[in-house]
């Protein structure tokens, strides 16, 4: 039981990051009140991992053959990256940390499979530039609609505030199907659980994130992106969910903090303003070689010290 | 629509308001009319009409305040909305201030000056429609036209233009007219009263612009 604790420690930095992106926008703007949100992203989150979160375990579990010590290696060393880079206030992904950890663990037991690696690599690195694509097109698909069908101010309100909701509560879904295999995907992996008991176990500590440790992270997310209007809001959430949806269905877990910085630079591509700043931007690309990398590190030093301890 | 009700109280008082603030300034247009006229009691009467009709109009505001502040309206959209109805509330101030002017200290305006004066408060006061047109445009249930509210906009602006060069001449005229100083300073200042009816109705046609600009997608 024991090794589902650093799991249940990485699910729970994952929930409490990662909700500000999906309505950390809606917050900061009091368009909708912080515990409607942690209610809503906990309960949309469960389902995704229960419905769809098993269809990414397999990615996760393919690059090493885990026993029931290795898993929680695995997942206390993505765990403890991620809380670390969030204390620092630096964009993190947790599926780079995991990915990273176990490719750690491979090299010690020489198992790790490098060469599967460039399909997740590719996921990645499109994870930012999909949702940048996706939010140009929705962005000017929904711009018809608004502006020849809803041209009543009060309609307009209506359906932005319903929308952000919407988009939020379907952020929190594919949020929930793609991320829960970063978080027990290695339990699976190593034969201690099932692909439904990981999804719920997995979900559930991503709502514990959720619910007590998300209010910092999301008003300091929300006041990032909240000179943004309501209807880029709307379209950036809805974007980021879409693409993270999207990989979910090719079994690869992103990073939905990258996927909402991809989204919001292309509404700000449509618009000609500058969404995000090019140091945002410098993160995330020091991020795709510095998590995997100081994760995987981790990793090995944790399993040297308990392979010296055995 | 019962899911936009907050939204709808609000444009129904705008609507309401802008409404009232028509009222009071052609109640502030008839008492200076009758005081051109000499008609004091007539113009003391009108005067209290539009007093009355101002203190009505800052009912509607606070109205407006509280339902925004109660979460009307987008929160990148509300502030624009606060901001529109306090600008077109100090409208009717003005005009209240006009006739406050008139009747509490009287300037007396010659005779050949009269028709000016009456020509420069028609103006400044009518300038108000195009706005009044702009608003029920915006916030009307079938939809903005933005064309129109543009238009309505600019037409504020040419009005108001016009206003200052009428005042200008007429401040001129008045200044190298024989009067004594005193007299001349005296009903200048209540002509700037009166043009400053139009100034505030620009200022809120920005504001109204400024909103255009907010709902663009």
């Amino acid at each position: 039981m024991w090794t589902f604790l650093s799991g249940i420690f990485l699910g729970w930095g994952l929930g409490s990051n990662d909700s500000a992106n999906i309505f950390g926008t809606g917050v900061a703007a009091n368009i909708i009140k912080y515990r409607t949100a942690i209610i809503l992203i906990s309960i949309c989150v469960l389902i995704g991992a229960l419905l769809e979160g098993p269809k990414c375990f397999a990615t996760v579990g393919m690059f090493s053959k885990l026993s029931t010590t290795t898993a929680f290696g695995a997942a206390l060393a993505a765990g403890i990256i991620v809380a670390l880079m969030s204390y620092l206030s630096l964009p993190v992904s947790t599926s780079q940390a995991i990915i990273g950890s176990l490719l750690g663990i491979g090299i010690i037991y020489g198992f790790a499979d490098f060469g599967k690696l460039y399909k997740v690599i590719i996921c990645w690195v499109l994870t930012p530039i999909g949702a940048m694509v996706v939010s140009i097109v929705l962005y000017k698909v929904l711009r018809f609609l608004f502006e020849r069908v809803i041209l009543d101010l009060r309609l307009r309100s209506f359906f932005l505030t319903g929308g952000l909701v919407v988009a939020g509560c379907y952020g929190a879904y594919a949020l929930g199907a793609n991320n829960v295999a970063n978080v027990t995907g290695v339990y699976v992996g190593s034969g201690l659980l099932n692909p439904l008991g990981a999804a719920a176990i997995g979900g559930l500590s991503i709502a514990s994130g959720v619910l007590t440790y998300s209010r910092k992270v999301m008003r300091t997310i929300g006041m990032r992106i909240v000179p943004m209007d309501a209807y880029s809001a709307v379209v950036s959430t809805l974007s980021q969910a879409i693409t993270i949806h999207l990989f979910t269905q090719v079994g690869v877990p992103v990073s939905a903090s990258q996927a909402i910085v991809g989204a919001i630079v292309g509404v700000g591509i449509i618009k000609d303003v500058k969404t995000v700043s090019k140091r945002m931007l410098a993160e995330i690309g020091i991020g795709w070689i510095s998590t995997p990398l100081l994760s995987g590190l981790l990793s090995y030093s944790i399993m040297e010290v308990l392979r010296g301890g055995a | 629509m019962i899911w936009v009700k907050k939204e709808s109280n609000v444009i129904d008082l705008i609507l309401k308001l802008i409404s009232k603030i028509e009222e009071c300034l052609r109640a502030s247009m008839d008492t200076i009319q009758h005081y051109l006229k000499a008609e004091i009691d007539e113009a003391k009467e009108m005067a209290k009409k539009t007093d009355h009709l101002e203190t009505e109009t800052d009912e509607i505001r606070r109205e407006v305040e509280g339902l925004l502040f109660s979460g009307a309206f987008l929160p990148n959209l509300r502030g624009d909305v606060h901001v529109l109805v306090e600008a077109m509330d100090k409208i009717a101030d003005s005009a209240e201030a006009c006739c406050d002017f008139a009747i509490g200290q009287r300037p007396e305006i010659p005779d050949d000056f009269k028709s000016d004066f009456l020509t420069i408060a028609a103006d400044s006061i009518y300038s108000y429609d195009p706005l009044k047109e702009a608003v029920e445009n915006l916030f009307s249930e079938k939809g903005k036209d933005v064309s129109i509210v543009r238009e309505m906009v600019k037409e504020v602006g040419i009005r108001e233009s016009d206003v200052d060069d009428l005042e200008w001449k007429l401040t001129r005229r008045i200044f190298t007219s024989a009067l004594p100083l005193a007299q001349k300073l005296h009903i200048q200042y209540w002509l700037e009263k009166i043009t400053n009816i139009s100034d505030r109705i620009e200022d809120a046609s920005d504001c109204l612009n400024s909103l255009i600009f907010k709902t663009r997608i």
